[in-house]
Order: structure tokens, then C-alpha cells, then sequence
């Protein structure tokens, strides 16, 4: 006997999900992003794609959000809701929706479609999904994101009711339902879906090479009507970028995934350039308040304003992303533009607050991953900068395991790497590594008291206004603190031969194919 | 004879043992852990600490090289930490793609290096000769990552004749579209490799050419082509065949970098994304078999080497 739905529903979740509605039919009419290229040319069922990449799939774990495993995201899988280009919720999975008015329950009314395996989609399969994702062991890139969700229930077949422990405002529940992927519960383990998919995502798996190719195929049974286009998407992983550019120029892809802002210039006039989301990819630089000299304020303070973002911008990735101050990327709610002229590159006010760190050891080494060589390039404009004003920056290259150990370990003084922030809510971000309250490598136990207050009131702020005066005070409080400085949004951009269309990415730049099609 | 190869049999387990220890303590001295690449970007120290014990990584080094020792002895190579595929399998699919692209780098390097090495041999002093120097020189100081990207911009990008991203397709399946893709990387390495193997024929050569028993045919009335066929190239090419060895040895171990500028999925594309990945089995499963490869052909040489020179006595 299925529960009844919760009796007490806000007027606007009741409109947010009839809006939602609205927009079920402009599915098929238009991606959730308006960037990709756009074509007049009718679209055609058939043919097949071939995508270059430079990483590859780790498995087929869409807990998993590594970097490597974005083509398999949003082809093999589905996810509850997705988001707009502006971070609008439109429905996927999760048909309608209805959030209780007191903010502590919502009710998740599924579509009715099947698994790749013909298996019926049920609400035990989010449930399943929902504990696994609780589980600190298993649930991967998900247990932050349902952290505020205490319990998760079947209330009918396809009628599934979360229950929160206290009252959580609309972008934490609308994140979560847009990074939750559908696996099918009786395969949601991480050894299981390391070799084998178990998703109802708008292409199914053909075969798998590991090392070489992914080929999927158009999966039938696919809940929006009429889609995919495509009857085969290939990726081929080609073990870095350049291989994947080369490979297009040659003719042997269709199509170069995540390249690099250099890249952008050489393939422009002859290819449609799908430039990534701005918040998929943020370049920052974390200091660690635990080591010298980062453990003074005013250090940190300094060297957040002696970043010269748009000249890296410029001369690094030759004009392809924007600066941006913290990790909130343009377009997110929390962006406040106004803190990249009063925090911006200004070496006299970088000195300043270095002249009041007296008797501190003006030197540091900055970790990075050597394979983003982007990295190099930002901190050598970085020292040339720090140098003028008496500061030493050395750098510790080291490739992608060496640098993340060192970096989780707590050992580097400071780091620079890029990481994703595709939120709604202002406070999506503490699963980032850099703004993690706890298990932090550069803060450890010694996240400052403001920084940790300003979230539990993001967290707790529910309506629009509130919420606005949170992101506001949090926004300070980062920037304040200075332990993780935004340098600029890192917007890879893919390149794709015009014999298709349609082509687009999610805001966390998972390759979308549900649209693309290939001009007869 | 017989006695040589039983005993160079004998070493072979002790050498791959020995082997394995070495690298495996080498992969514990590298910084980095597969639980780290395993659980992603923005893993808690508590998630990688769960999948380090789901995997037995946090056991002490000595133990995880028993367990995985007892493993192989029992004939199970153990899956790859990364991807969960049988490491056996992931090796066998790129050992053929390594072999074909190895023979035809070494065809390609016998055909380019003979003929050279001969006429640097033969008129190491005449206008060919030098070019020739030249050429080998400038061969030899070319990596051959960047002879393999010269390849791809002219004949990939520019041209368009080959793909620049190869596929492996098996010869027996189709020996055209086999060469389409392979012949790039093989030519790559050809052209590296055969300056190596044209200097010692051209150095064999120029060595055999003053020896007695040449003076003698000549002597007999042989003509200069049976001279050079007949008496000098024998002789001139049995240390070449070391080289030659030691060439195949190393490119059925996987030419890593090669491999990795064509994306071609071979063994030491294999191997250097395993390495990039922290796979322990999997480094241990390729690494073996390279080894052992480049015993049993270092064995093979030799045997060789008798077979050509009976004057040769290993015992």
C-alpha cells in the first residue's frame, strides 16, 4: 500500500514542479544548454559518432565523478533532474516532485521506463542508491551531496519519500536531485559497476576495451521519445589532448573532447567549438593554514591578491575562461562580480599585508599535477609576481597519484589544481576538497570558526532572502580567510566536425549526445 | 649446447622472481595510492581508507607481494585494481597489437638499416657513404617520439593518407587495413632503430671485408656481389643479430612512448597507464611479461648465434 503524499506542500514547490512539467516537452525540442551548435538542419535518427579523449574511464561508477569517467555519465546513466545552463531544475527521471512546506521531506514521483536490462525502474532502485551514496565507504562523490537526507523509503512503486533531519532550503534538494545518478539497486556496488554498467541512460554499452574505446549504443527502451539520434557514440581514449586534436585533424575522430584553451584558436575555423561550463572545471590555489608561512593570515592574504588572473587567462589559456575569485564560477547565484576588482590583482595592496607579516619566511612550495601543464604556466606568472614583491615560489611538479597524495596528506604548503563546482546552493561546494569542513588536507583541525559558522548558516537559510544574505556573509568569510583562492574558470573546450549537430554538455560538462545528430 | 639452454632455463624463474621484488618495491616508493585514484578527486581520507582495505592495500607491502606471488603461482594474475578486468585477459588483448607492431617495425628496420649499413660499409669514403653518415646521425640523435610526430603532421594531418590515432587490426583479419594503422609507428621506430642496426652492419662489414677469407674468394675469381653475399654478409651479419635481438626484445616488451604518441593499444600504452594509475597487479602482470620476453629472446639470439657460427660453443 503506497503512503499518501505528504499532506503539506509549498506553493512553490507545487509550481516549481508544474514549471518543471511545462518544460517536459521543450525536451525534445532544445539540450539543456543553448551553447552547442546549433544547426537549421532537420534532425535525422542514425549514423554514429566517434569522440576523442585524452583520459579515460575509470569504471562505470557514476558515483565516481572523476574526470576520466564524464563520457559514460550522462549517456549510460540518468539522473533525477538536470540543470540548465542558469542552474534551472528540469526533470529527467524524476517525473514530478512535491518538497513538504516545512523543508523537512519531499516526495519523488519516477518515470516509468526500464534498465539497459529490460528490468523495470522502481522506487527501491533510489533507495537502494540513496543508502549506498549515505555510505562513507562506498558512496564515492554522493555522500556529501545526501548528507542532509536522513532517510530514504519506497512509498510506491514509483513513489519514493526522502525524509531530512532538519529543514533544507530548495538548491540543496534541487543539487542532489541533479547529481544523483539512477543505477539499478541489486547492481549498485562499486565492484559490480566496475566492469559492468547498470544504468537507463540514453545509450547502452556495446563493448569496452579498456585503454582504447568505450561503443555504446542507442538503447530503445530511452524514456524521452524519439531519442537518441545517434544508433552509436565511440569514445576513443587517446591518452592526452593533443593525441585527440591530432586525431580529429587527420580525420580518424569526429569529434575532440576537454581540450585545452590553446587548442581553441587551431581548430575554430574549421570545427564547432563547444566551449565547457564555466563551473565544471575551477582553477585554484589552497594554502595551508597548518604550515608556515600560510599559517598567517595576512600571508595568504597577500598572495590572493598578487594572482594575475587575466593575464593567465590570456597567455595560458589564450583567452578561453574568466577569472573568477572563489569557487563560485559566473552564472551561480553566489557570484558576486564585484569582488574581482576589490580582490583582484593589485601587487601594491599584495604587499601591504605582507609588510604586516613580520618575521615570517617569505617562501613557499607549491605542489601541482605536472599533466595539467596549465599549472606550471599560472605559478611561473605567479613567481614573477611574487618575486617583485619579495616572496619565493618554487614549483613541485609531480604527476597526477604523487600529486594527489601529497595534496590529501596535508604535506604541501600550497597546491594548485582544478575542481568542479556545478552547484546551485552556495554551500554544494564543501564537497570540494579545498572548502571541506572536515577531513580537509589544508585546514585539518583547524577550520576557522567564521568560515565553518557562515555555512551552517547557508545551510540553514531557507528562504530566497535569507539564503542571499548567507552566500553574501560566506562569501566574506572566504574571502577573508584566504585558505582556497578562485584564478580562473577552466573551460575546456571540444571541438566537433560539422557534419553534426547538437552536440552539447551538462553544466558539469558530462558529454550530452541525447540531441546530436549527424546532417545527412 | 643443450647444457647452455637448460641452464639459462634455470635462471629464468630466479630473474622474473627477483624482478618482481625489485618492482614491486619500486611501485611502494612512488608516491601515490590506486585507493586515491580509485575513489576520485574530492575522496575523504575515510572513503580511500575503505577502499584500501576492500583491497587489501592496507596490508603490509611484504604481504600484499606473498598474496599476490601465491596468486600467480596458482595461475591467477589478478584483476586490475582501476578497471576490475582480469589482468591475464588485459594483456593478452594488447600482446598481439605489440607483436604485429614489432614485426613490422623490425621488417621496416632490416629493410631500411641492410642497405645502408652496406654502403656505408662497403664506401665509407665515397659521396653516398657520407650522406648516408650523415643520415644514421641525425637518425640517432632524433628521438623517436619526434620522428613519430614529424609522421603525423605530414602524412596524418597535412596529407591525410594515415590515421594519426592507430587502432589495432589484427593482419590475419586484414593485412591492408593492419598496415594502414601500424605502419606509422612502425615507421617511426624504423627509422630510430635502423640507424642503430646500419651502424654495426656498416661496422661488421668494413671489418669482414679485410679478412682473410675474402681476400681468398676474390683470389678464386668470385665476382664482388657473390663476395658480398656469399662470404661477407654471413659473417658481417652475426653480431648484428644481437642488436637485431635486443631491438625485438625491447618492442615486444612494448614501445611505451611510440605506443603513447599514436595512441596505439599495445602493451606499453598498457604499461604506462597502469603506472600513471598506481594498478600494482597490473604493472606486476606487465612488467613480468616483458621480462620474460626479453629472457627468452636474449636465450633465442644466442641459440642463434651458435646455429650461424658453428666456431661458437656455449659450453
Amino acid at each position: 500500500m503506497p503512503e499518501p503524499l505528504l499532506p503539506a506542500v509549498s506553493r512553490r514547490a507545487v509550481l516549481g514542479s508544474l514549471g518543471a512539467l511545462a518544460v517536459v516537452p521543450l525536451l525534445g525540442a532544445c539540450g539543456p544548454e543553448s551553447t552547442g551548435p546549433g544547426g537549421e538542419a532537420t534532425p535525422t535518427s542514425g549514423g554514429a559518432i566517434v569522440l576523442g579523449r585524452g583520459d579515460e574511464i575509470a569504471s562505470f561508477d557514476p558515483y565516481n565523478h572523476a574526470s576520466g569517467n564524464f563520457p559514460m555519465l550522462n549517456t549510460l546513466y540518468s539522473y533525477l533532474i538536470r540543470y540548465t545552463a542558469d542552474y534551472q531544475p528540469i526533470p529527467d527521471i524524476a517525473e514530478r516532485w512535491t518538497i513538504a512546506e516545512d523543508r523537512r521531506s519531499m516526495t519523488i514521483e519516477l518515470r516509468e521506463t526500464t534498465f539497459h536490462d529490460g528490468s523495470p525502474l522502481t522506487a527501491d532502485d533510489i533507495v537502494t542508491g540513496v543508502k549506498r551514496a549515505k555510505d562513507p565507504g562506498t558512496g564515492l562523490s554522493q555522500t556529501s551531496s545526501t548528507s542532509f537526507i536522513e532517510s530514504a523509503t519506497a512509498a510506491g512503486a514509483r513513489t519514493v519519500k526522502l525524509t531530512f533531519g532538519d529543514a533544507v532550503n530548495e538548491d540543496r534538494i534541487f543539487d542532489f536531485m541533479a547529481w544523483f545518478p539512477v543505477v539499478q539497486g541489486k547492481a549498485n556496488q562499486p565492484d559490480s559497476l566496475k566492469k559492468t554498467p547498470a544504468g537507463c541512460g540514453p545509450y547502452a554499452l556495446e563493448s569496452y576495451q579498456p585503454g582504447n574505446e568505450l561503443v555504446l549504443r542507442r538503447f530503445e527502451h530511452y524514456w524521452e521519445p524519439d531519442r537518441p539520434y545517434l544508433d552509436t557514440v565511440t569514445f576513443r581514449f587517446l591518452g592526452s589532448k593533443d593525441s585527440a586534436v591530432v586525431a580529429l585533424e587527420a580525420g580518424d575522430v569526429d569529434g575532440a573532447l576537454a581540450l585545452d584553451g590553446r587548442h581553441y584558436a587551431r581548430l575554430k575555423d574549421r570545427f564547432d567549438i563547444v566551449t565547457g561550463a564555466p563551473g565544471a572545471l575551477i582553477v585554484q590555489f589552497s594554502m595551508n593554514v597548518n604550515l608556515p608561512p600560510f599559517d598567517n593570515k595576512y600571508v595568504r592574504q597577500a598572495l590572493a591578491r598578487a594572482i594575475n588572473r587575466d593575464r593567465m587567462v590570456e597567455q595560458v589559456q589564450f583567452g578561453v575562461g574568466q577569472a573568477v575569485y572563489s569557487i563560485f564560477p559566473p552564472g551561480s547565484p553566489a557570484f558576486d562580480k564585484t569582488y574581482l576588482d576589490s580582490a583582484g590583482f593589485d601587487l601594491q595592496a599584495a604587499k601591504a599585508p605582507l609588510d604586516k607579516a613580520s618575521g615570517v619566511s617569505l617562501k613557499a612550495s607549491c605542489v601541482i599535477n605536472q599533466i595539467a601543464e596549465y599549472n606550471a604556466r599560472n605559478l611561473e606568472i605567479m613567481q614573477e609576481d611574487l618575486a617583485s614583491i619579495g616572496f619565493e615560489l618554487t614549483i613541485d611538479a609531480k604527476d597526477a597519484a604523487g600529486a594527489a597524495e601529497t595534496y590529501q596528506s596535508g604535506k604541501a604548503q600550497c597546491y594548485m589544481g582544478a575542481s568542479s563546482n556545478s552547484f546551485r546552493g552556495a554551500t554544494g561546494m564543501t564537497s570540494n576538497t579545498a572548502f571541506r569542513l572536515a577531513n580537509n588536507p589544508m585546514l585539518k583541525d583547524n577550520v576557522p570558526a567564521a568560515y565553518r559558522a557562515a555555512v551552517a548558516k547557508a545551510d540553514a537559510a531557507i528562504e530566497p532572502a535569507a539564503v542571499t544574505t548567507a552566500t553574501k556573509e560566506l562569501t566574506e568569510v572566504i574571502m577573508d580567510e584566504c585558505f582556497a583562492v578562485g584564478v580562473y574558470t577552466l573551460e575546456q573546450p571540444s571541438a566537433i566536425s560539422r557534419e553534426f549537430h547538437g552536440y552539447d554538455r551538462m553544466v558539469a560538462d558530462h558529454p550530452l549526445l541525447t540531441q546530436t545528430y549527424r546532417t545527412a | 649446447m643443450r647444457a647452455y639452454v637448460i641452464r639459462r632455463l634455470g635462471q629464468f624463474i630466479p630473474v622474473l622472481l627477483l624482478a618482481t621484488i625489485i618492482v614491486w618495491a619500486m611501485l611502494f616508493a612512488l608516491p601515490g595510492s590506486p585507493a586515491q585514484v580509485l575513489a576520485g578527486e574530492d575522496a575523504t581520507p575515510e572513503q580511500i581508507a575503505a577502499i584500501e582495505a576492500r583491497y587489501g592495500l592496507d596490508q603490509p607491502v611484504w604481504l600484499q607481494y606473498l598474496t599476490w606471488l601465491g596468486h600467480l603461482f596458482q595461475g591467477d594474475w589478478g584483476t586490475s585494481l582501476v578497471n576490475g578486468h582480469a589482468v591475464a585477459q588485459l594483456i593478452g588483448d594488447r600482446l598481439p597489437a605489440t607483436a604485429q607492431l614489432a614485426v613490422l617495425a623490425m621488417a621496416l628496420t632490416l629493410v631500411i638499416a641492410v642497405p645502408l649499413g652496406i654502403a656505408v660499409g662497403l664506401h665509407p669514403r665515397s659521396w653516398y657513404g657520407r650522406l648516408t653518415n650523415g643520415f644514421l646521425a641525425t637518425g640517432l640523435a632524433a628521438p623517436t617520439f619526434w620522428i613519430g610526430l614529424l609522421l603525423i603532421l605530414l602524412l596524418s594531418v597535412k596529407l591525410n593518407w594515415l590515421p594519426a590515432a592507430s587502432r589495432f587490426v589484427p593482419f590475419w583479419e586484414s593485412p591492408v587495413g593492419a598496415l594502414r594503422h601500424t605502419i606509422l609507428p612502425a615507421l617511426a621506430i624504423a627509422l630510430h632503430a635502423s640507424t642503430v642496426t646500419a651502424r654495426f652492419v656498416a661496422s661488421s662489414l668494413s671489418e669482414v671485408m679485410h679478412r682473410d677469407f675474402i681476400r681468398t674468394a676474390r683470389a678464386k675469381g668470385a665476382s664482388e656481389g657473390t663476395v658480398l653475399r656469399r662470404h661477407a654478409l654471413r659473417n658481417a651479419l652475426v653480431p648484428t643479430i644481437t642488436v637485431v635481438g635486443l631491438q625485438l626484445g625491447s618492442l615486444l616488451g612494448g614501445a611505451v612512448v611510440t605506443e603513447v604518441v599514436f595512441a596505439y593499444p599495445g602493451l606499453g600504452r598498457l604499461l604506462f597507464t597502469a603506472i600513471d594509475g598506481r594498478d600494482f597487479s597490473l604493472i606486476q602482470g606487465s612488467v613480468l611479461v616483458v621480462i620474460a620476453i626479453f629472457i627468452v629472446l636474449n636465450l633465442l639470439v644466442d641459440v642463434l648465434y651458435a646455429f650461424l657460427d658453428p666456431r661458437i660453443r656455449f659450453d
